[in-house]
């Protein structure tokens, strides 16, 4: 009797054990997924972007504030302003300049993570060269973005964002 | 009591008389499209905005870009040749056979409009320009060709999600495809 009741317990306590594995597995391999409100909020980080780049707004701080404290932005030449006290110079003017745009951008792509999303865009700037026959003229180059978003006591922010130059070398495409 | 009887029942015709009259105005509406969820919205928006990637980098012989569309899926060139199918259109992002560029940018999307059509689906168009840098660079900066022209779609919910069902890239100034109601009329793949 003693025997019977020692297997039962033994049966008993794998059979929890293996609850508990297939649920812990089951709550591993659950796909990270994004609210339409967390597409929402971070589509408006991205969009608010260029405004606080191009406008110099707030001597820098609106610009800072897209970032986490301790966000990063990256150039493809491997410079890195690291940190809110070294993100805060990137679009600090002395005189705000709300009308000027320079930064377009679009294609906007977010996919979610275990830690948050990560997204990609393409942009361009725009830079005025020379006056001819009276007609501005116009420098136009195109990159790409790649971004980290965490979601923040505060809402969306970008951890890390790095702009990509086209290649050098890269013929372009037809139309398509 | 009949006094009752009669308020009763002038209650009564009144509240069906009102029904059928919200019933027929219902029924006579032409055609009212189901709505589109938030959720439809926000993946038809990533679908456009995936679009560019494999098309600009190619990163995979165009399969990538293919994976864009249903698998009887349509695309319509600005020189009016039709693709209809996942290897076809793999072809047609292909056409040049470039090597995988993974930094190359081209296609810029924008003014996105999404409408719920009648069948449950849904139709769209945007803008688009497409950025070449030209001849060599210049104090740092290089010339750049702009060429603007707007994609019209119609989308199909598929059980992976949101596909171009069609994709029609009209000609600059050229008339797009004759329409009958959600549908173009799809010549057949032969080529000129």
């Amino acid at each position: 009797m003693a025997n019977w009741k020692k297997v039962a317990g033994v049966a008993v306590f794998g059979v929890v054990m293996l609850a508990i594995g297939l649920k812990a597995g089951k709550a591993q391999q659950k796909k990270a997924t994004l609210t339409p409100q967390d597409y929402i909020d971070i589509q408006q980080l991205v969009a608010r972007y260029p405004y606080a780049l191009d406008g110099g707004l707030e001597n820098g701080k609106a610009y800072a504030d897209l970032f986490t404290d301790d966000g990063e932005f990256h150039q493809q030449t491997g410079r890195v302003w690291k940190g809110r006290a070294e993100i805060l110079t990137i679009a600090k003017k002395d005189v705000e300049t709300p009308n000027a745009l320079g930064h377009f951008i679009m294609n906007h792509v977010i996919e979610p993570t275990a830690e948050g999303a990560v997204g990609k865009q393409y942009l361009f700037t725009i830079s005025p060269l020379d006056d001819k026959s009276g007609r501005r003229t116009f420098a136009v180059t195109p990159y790409h973005y790649e971004d980290v978003y965490r979601k923040t006591p505060a809402g969306w922010r970008f951890k890390t964002r790095t702009v990509v130059e086209k290649a050098e070398s890269t013929a372009q495409r037809t139309n398509r | 009591m009949s006094k009752w009887r009669t308020v009763a029942g002038a209650t009564l015709l009144s509240v069906g008389m009102v029904g059928a009259v919200a019933t027929w105005a219902q029924g006579s509406r032409p055609n009212n499209p189901p709505a589109l969820s938030v959720e439809d919205y926000i993946e038809i928006q990533q679908l456009v905005a995936h679009y560019p990637y494999p098309l600009d980098t190619n990163p995979d012989g165009g399969k990538s870009y293919a994976a864009n569309f249903a698998e009887d899926g349509v695309f319509h060139d600005q020189h009016d040749w039709y693709y209809r199918g996942h290897a076809d259109i793999a072809t047609a992002a292909n056409l040049d056979k470039r090597p995988p560029s993974p930094n190359n940018v081209g296609h810029f999307i924008f003014s996105h409009v999404i409408e719920p059509t009648a069948n449950g689906g849904a139709v769209g168009h945007q803008q688009n320009f497409l950025i070449s840098e030209i001849g060599d660079a210049q104090d740092g900066r290089r010339a750049a060709s702009i060429v603007s022209y707007q994609y019209e779609d119609i989308y199909e919910k598929t059980p992976a999600g949101w596909k171009f069902k069609v994709r029609t890239h009209p000609r600059p100034g050229a008339d797009p495809p004759e329409r009958e109601g959600d549908l173009w009329r799809i010549r057949p793949l032969s080529r000129p």
